[in-house]
């Protein structure tokens, strides 16, 4: 990874000086430009390092070649597993009385309901390489607008979550490894397991109900504006939905941060266990060098692969948290799709994991070409 | 030993946390001794009494509104996504039409106390002699929100061009269809219009005035550039609804998808309080949406919300508050849903000793004494419920009160005996009775998974019958495949379901008459299989092939006195329906048949 260290030394000032924009302009619009920056700051990158590497491209573009089978496939069975479910979305109709028969079955004619799982499937690949990817057959808007509007929302909330939890467990991590058995291990280590035992929809339940036993209305328990969100100042719009952020990122974090902590503590003594770092200690190195510089580079690896099934949960992840705190996220949408069978909803939604687990795949593989000089791409 | 003492005491102190703050609950702010203000004025008449200790009910005697003062606004949490469009046509569940019923109004609006329809955009109507025939004469200076004038046009083409076209979606449609063919609309002059049926039917009037206009000027080009398909997926969440035109007390000012929206005064709007003040009183209803039942209680208590539909487990977690927080508990009344129990006769779907059992009067009384509705309601509801013997609400005018009398009751003990008598007595000593032949009686009720409340009275239900010795094999299933045993394979043994009902039960014409679709125990029948589906079906044509109110009312009374005897299916109970609102506001005097004119009253709320 010759051409990365390069790269390194070519931009470094140039990122700063976006970090810098970054900071400004985060306190005066929002999460949506914040995190636009991370996506715009990841994708620069990105065409740096490909611009420098045929070879990383060449690996980007087969990877994503590869990417098209795997979801027209996904697909298909998508359809067949909906088809194979008892009734559709207008079966419950039939019982509503001021309703005919004959009604529910143009509904059926209109949306191809009537046709088997395999011309449903055809029809619907034919129209997307087309760039129509369907209407809800609740809402009759097509599905990408539907998502796009709610997508937003999940998106900020999955990526502040996602911040939240890995910025704490790895450092609660390393400390909980190097100070194994000693106080501060088994404190995280309780907490660790706290969070692990309480499922996210019943904490959300607990701290909402102690916020409105102790201090009811000092601070918003569910949605994600206040009323008078129009009126404030951009600065008070910011802090208006960090405010409400507060609730759900801690429910989201505290999850993910249980798993995480432990699986980096045994990452981490599995590490520091290694002879080479009984062979750096008795270089006479710092414990600083040797955690830090050697262990964490080493203990770090696995965690990246997590890190690319977490991308593909960003969409999906939070959808229960959601429900209970009235997130206006995804996650509910397409939890009533798939109670409802609003089929092509629910084929919609089923598209943009797959993607999101692909391509989240894809840039853990990069991360660690980076991050670990023994793997190469090829 | 002090890593053990580390664990305890961190383990202890949250514990100590839930504790503390589960602890406050026991300890309301104010004792509930003195009951929660009743509403004051406008209530004449006996005085009702409340269900339970700090509810209020208010009378049903009261009619008059308060003259209220504008301004302010009104947070209503509304269980759910949101609306799924904002197509008037369209629109169909509740979350939808809550919205969508504030940008129309109606012709008439039916009284919520006296149930009489008063002029709202009509200004008069007339029936013809021969009684096929309603004329409407509208109030002169209607205006849409944007500022087109309201005309006849927007009834007879929205309907004729629209709504009858059978590629739009709606449930607009069925309503007129009549008899064989769809009622004709006729376009008389601006300010009048018609609509005509072949032959004499009760709903006719009623239909009419509860329709609302179509913004023609609008809709009449989609229509003719881009057909059904334009009219289908027009005024989806993605537009920009505060260009939507309004006949109704308020118009869309802005909206967030599944978070909430806000609507504001239709400046426009035609109805005036008695001071001539043009209403609503308020300047913004606002609605936000919550997924879940308990964070919607959560935020009511945060004081996030002004209304809130209570459940019956909500009513002691509320009870208390109402002083401290500033919020009154209304008892509404009874619901309209209905939960009941069926039995298949269809030999077209099941055969043997099955068809035998459930064709048998004896055998089907003997299982309504199996049901428990006390039981049940305490259990479901919390004792928030009434127990119910008819497909007609009890506050509707054609709801007769002679079926409490002859209803089946719970009686285990006359169960037994009727079993007994009829000769379905345990022969082996499994416990189990056997018919006259042997076979065992052992049936299957089935509902649909997923609904708490069907899942218990089941529960609840077989409980009983097992008692008795008969067994019922109790098994939740999907809906979809219930419904298509209903409508399509009727593979069922007994089956546990609801339908809601109306104040005008009219709408039931194809659940009641033996031809119905929905006439559940054998649907489709050509010509009535039995003696009493022979009586309901011309006791539904004297109900409602007249306009005689006199007449309905009998014929009302036969059908339901046949269903409580013959018992086709039993009834259940229905839930007590429960609001609480903040106290800040006026004119607040829920019933359970607001529903009829829900736009109208939410126009006369105002802060006090």
């Amino acid at each position: 990874m010759e051409i990365v260290r390069k790269v390194q030394a070519l931009n470094w000032r140039f990122t700063f000086i976006l970090d810098g924009v970054f900071f400004i302009l985060l306190l005066q619009a929002g999460f949506g430009i914040m995190v636009s920056l991370f996506l715009v700051e990841a994708v620069f990158w990105l065409l740096r390092l490909t611009w420098l590497s045929p070879v990383l491209l060449r690996f980007i573009l087969t990877r994503l070649v590869h990417m098209i089978p795997i979801i027209v496939s996904v697909l298909a069975i998508g359809f067949l597993l909906i088809q194979m479910a008892p009734g559709d979305i207008f079966t419950k109709m039939l019982l509503e009385p001021n309703i005919r028969p004959q009604d529910i079955e143009t509904f059926r004619r209109q949306f191809a309901l009537d046709q088997p799982w395999y011309v449903q499937f055809f029809l619907y690949i034919f129209r997307a390489f087309q760039g129509n990817f369907g209407f809800s057959i609740q809402y009759r808007v097509p599905v990408f607008t539907l998502v796009s509007l709610r997508a937003w929302n999940t998106i900020i909330l999955s990526v502040t979550a996602l911040v939240f939890s890995w910025g704490l467990s790895i450092p609660m991590g390393i400390i909980a490894a190097t100070k194994q058995y000693k106080w501060q291990d088994q404190t995280i280590s309780v907490f660790a397991f706290i969070g692990l035992a309480i499922p996210n929809f019943f904490l959300a339940f607990l701290l909402q109900f102690l916020l409105t036993r102790l201090a009811p209305g000092a601070w918003p328990i569910a949605g994600m504006r206040s009323l008078d969100h129009e009126s404030l100042s951009a600065i008070g719009q910011f802090f208006d939905i960090a405010k409400h952020m507060v609730l759900p990122v801690f429910v989201l974090g505290t999850s993910g941060m249980a798993s995480l902590t432990r699986i980096m503590r045994a990452n981490m003594l599995d590490i520091l266990n290694q002879q080479y770092i009984v062979t750096a200690r008795a270089k006479g190195l710092s414990d600083r060098v040797v955690i830090y510089r050697h262990a964490l580079r080493n203990a770090i690896n696995p965690m990246i692969t997590i890190l690319g099934f977490q991308i593909a949960a960003i969409m999906s992840g939070a959808a229960l948290t959601e429900v209970v705190l009235s997130w206006p996220g995804l996650g509910n949408l397409i939890l009533t799709a798939i109670l409802q069978q609003d089929l092509y909803l629910v084929i919609g939604s089923l598209l943009y994991s797959s993607i999101l687990l692909v391509v989240g795949n894809l840039i853990a593989d990069i991360l660690l070409a980076i991050v670990d000089p023994r793997v190469r791409i090829s | 030993m002090k890593k053990l003492f580390l664990h305890v005491l961190l383990l202890s102190l949250f514990a100590a946390s839930v504790v503390f703050a589960g602890g406050n609950r026991q300890t309301p702010a104010e004792p509930a001794a003195t009951p929660a203000p009743q509403a004051q004025a406008q209530t004449s008449g006996p005085e009702l009494v409340p269900v339970a200790p700090g509810l209020t009910v208010v009378n049903h005697g009261a009619g008059e509104w308060e003259v209220g003062t504008r301004g302010g606004r009104m947070v209503m949490g509304q269980l759910g996504e949101g609306p799924k469009t904002f197509n008037l046509v369209q629109a169909a569940e509740t979350s939808t039409t809550d919205i969508t019923d504030m940008l129309g109004a109606q012709l008439a609006r039916r009284n919520q106390f006296s149930l009489e329809y008063e002029p709202f955009m009509a200004e008069s109507w007339t029936v013809s002699a021969d009684e096929k025939t309603v004329t409407v004469k509208l109030r002169p200076g209607l205006v849409w929100s944007d500022g087109t004038p309201i005309t006849a046009k927007d009834w007879v083409d929205g309907f004729t061009n629209i709504i009858y076209n059978e590629e739009v979606q709606t449930n607009s449609r069925d309503a007129f269809f009549i008899g064989e063919s769809y009622a004709v609309w006729t376009y008389i002059d601006d300010r009048t219009l018609s609509l005509t049926v072949s032959e004499v039917y009760a709903g006719l009037t009623g239909a009419l005035l509860e329709t609302s206009p179509l913004p023609m000027h609008i809709l009449g080009p989609i229509m003719e550039s881009q057909g059904a398909e334009g009219i289908n997926t027009l005024w989806g969440i993605d537009t920009d609804p505060t260009k939507i035109p309004s006949s109704g007390p308020f118009v869309i000012s802005s909206f967030s998808p599944s978070e909430r929206i806000t609507l504001r005064r239709n400046p426009n709007y035609f109805e005036r309080d008695a001071a001539g003040v043009q209403l609503p009183y308020l300047d913004e209803l606002i609605f936000v949406f919550t997924p879940d039942q308990d964070t919607l209680l959560q935020n009511f208590l945060a004081g996030q919300s002004d209304f809130l539909g209570v459940r019956g487990a909500d009513y002691a977690s509320l009870v208390d508050q109402q002083q401290a927080l500033g919020f009154t508990l209304y008892e509404v009344g009874s619901a309209t849903s209905t939960q009941f129990i069926t039995f298949n006769q269809n030999p077209n779907g099941i055969s043997g000793p099955f068809l035998e059992w459930n064709s048998n009067k004896d055998f089907r009384t003997a299982m309504a004494h199996l049901i428990d509705r006390e039981t049940i309601i305490n259990n479901v509801e919390f004792g928030f419920g009434y127990p119910q013997y008819s497909f007609i609400p009890t506050f509707s005018p054609y709801y007769w009160e002679g079926v409490e009398d002859i209803a089946i009751e719970y009686d285990p003990v006359t169960a037994a005996e009727i079993l007994d008598r009829i000769g379905y007595v345990d022969r082996d000593g499994d416990g189990i009775r056997e018919d006259d032949k042997g076979n065992k009686i052992s049936l299957t009720l089935e509902t649909n998974a997923g609904n708490r409340v069907r899942e218990a009275i089941g529960t609840i239900f077989a409980q009983e019958a097992a008692n008795v010795g008969i067994e019922i094999n109790f098994r939740p299933i999907d809906f979809n495949v219930l419904v298509g045993k209903l409508t399509a394979t009727f593979d069922w043994d007994l089956i546990l379901i609801g339908l809601t009902g109306s104040i005008d039960p009219i709408s039931g014409a194809n659940v009641y008459p033996s031809r119905g679709n929905l006439h559940m125990i054998e649907p489709n029948q050509e010509s009535p299989r039995r003696d009493w589906e022979k009586r309901v079906d011309d006791a539904w044509i004297v109900a409602n092939n007249t306009t005689n109110e006199a007449q309905r009312v009998r014929g009302y009374q036969v059908i339901q006195e046949i269903w409580a005897t013959e018992l086709p299916w039993v009834y259940t109970y229905t839930p007590l329906v429960m609001h609480a609102y903040a106290s800040k506001f006026g004119n607040i005097y829920p019933q359970p048949t607001e529903g009829y004119d829900w736009k109208g009253i939410i126009a006369r709320m105002y802060v006090k």
